[in-house]
């Protein structure tokens, strides 16, 4: 079965722009292209290992900031600066990851075949990520989320995932537009009532 | 220059490289093997001794200077202490 994992807003990664998460402890950059097409691969340079979330977007393709190798949508290597007429073979490629959207969520796979599942319909608009310094058992609990991906509420889509064993990072969308600044508040107080281990209060506007 | 009916590099260039240092020879000759496939290369020969890899390696010229590179440096807790690299003109290499 294909597990997918809300990883970031959508709206943190406009097109042009490259954005490193966590997951798992797996590090992941997530890249958008200008044509507005997402991107996950490992965030490892095949060449020497910089982090590919350190390079930049240029026509169509991700370049390492470190020697300027460049790797066209599929994760192949399309052009060596320091080598200018030489065609890189196709085995110099990045590890690529399943990226879908939904919800204003970045949804990854690392494997499997299954489709993101379809999900309620709904616009919605994303709020605030945000990093809470507790294992993702912790968080779940406190917000009453189990082991789904997503929870909604009162008009807050929430949705978390373990960036590594002691880092959580709740992201939180709303469905009425207005309430995105409240929320990106709300999701400031949950974090510090969950990490001093108080109940979450679930009301939007104070 | 190795060549042959059935080469699937006929245009390919060939080096053999002598590598010393203090490292495992089995983690340094799995790095070169890894290095070889990420820049789809041929390894013709490979042996190895305490302290001592040896690589006998065939492709694109520039992916070669790659490949030398990425062995001159090697993999962590590998130090290379020396390295030749010389061209393979003929079947005296192999
Ligand atoms: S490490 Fe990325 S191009 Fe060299």
């Amino acid at each position: 079965m294909t597990m997918w994992h809300p990883v970031a807003l959508g709206a943190d990664i406009p097109a042009g722009t490259v954005a490193p998460v966590r997951l798992h402890g797996d590090e992941v950059v997530l890249w958008r292209d200008e044509a507005g097409i997402l991107h996950a691969w490992e965030d490892r340079c095949p060449h020497r290992g910089m982090r590919l979330s350190f390079g930049f977007v240029r026509k169509g393709r991700l370049a390492c900031l470190y020697h300027g190798w460049q790797f066209d949508g599929e994760g192949r290597c399309r052009h060596i600066p320091a080598h200018p007429d030489l065609s890189p073979p196709g085995t110099i490629r990045a590890r690529t990851w399943r990226a879908d959207e939904a919800h204003g969520f970045v949804w990854l796979a690392h494997d499997g075949s299954e489709s993101l599942p379809a999900m309620k319909d709904g616009a919605f608009t994303a709020a605030r990520s945000i990093a809470i310094e507790s294992a993702r058992g912790t968080v779940a609990a406190a917000l009453g989320i189990g082991q789904d991906p997503v929870l909604s509420r009162d008009g807050l889509i929430c949705a978390v995932h373990a960036a590594d064993g002691e880092t959580t990072m709740l992201h939180v969308a709303v469905a009425n537009p207005a309430d995105a600044a409240d929320a990106a508040l709300w999701a400031q107080r949950t974090r510090d009532s969950i990490e001093r281990g108080e109940a979450v209060a679930w009301e939007l506007h104070l | 220059m190795f060549a042959s009916d059935n080469d699937p590099f006929p245009d390919a260039h060939s080096r053999r490289y002598r590598i010393r240092g203090r490292f495992d020879c089995a983690l340094f000759a799995a790095f070169t093997r890894q290095r070889a496939a990420l820049l789809a290369l041929r390894i013709v020969s490979l042996r190895t001794a305490p302290g001592l890899v040896e690589a006998l390696v065939a492709g694109e010229p520039a992916l070669l200077g790659m490949f030398e590179m990425a062995c001159a440096l090697g993999p962590g807790n590998c130090i290379v202490d020396d390295m030749t690299s010389e061209a393979c003109e003929s079947d005296r290499c192999l």
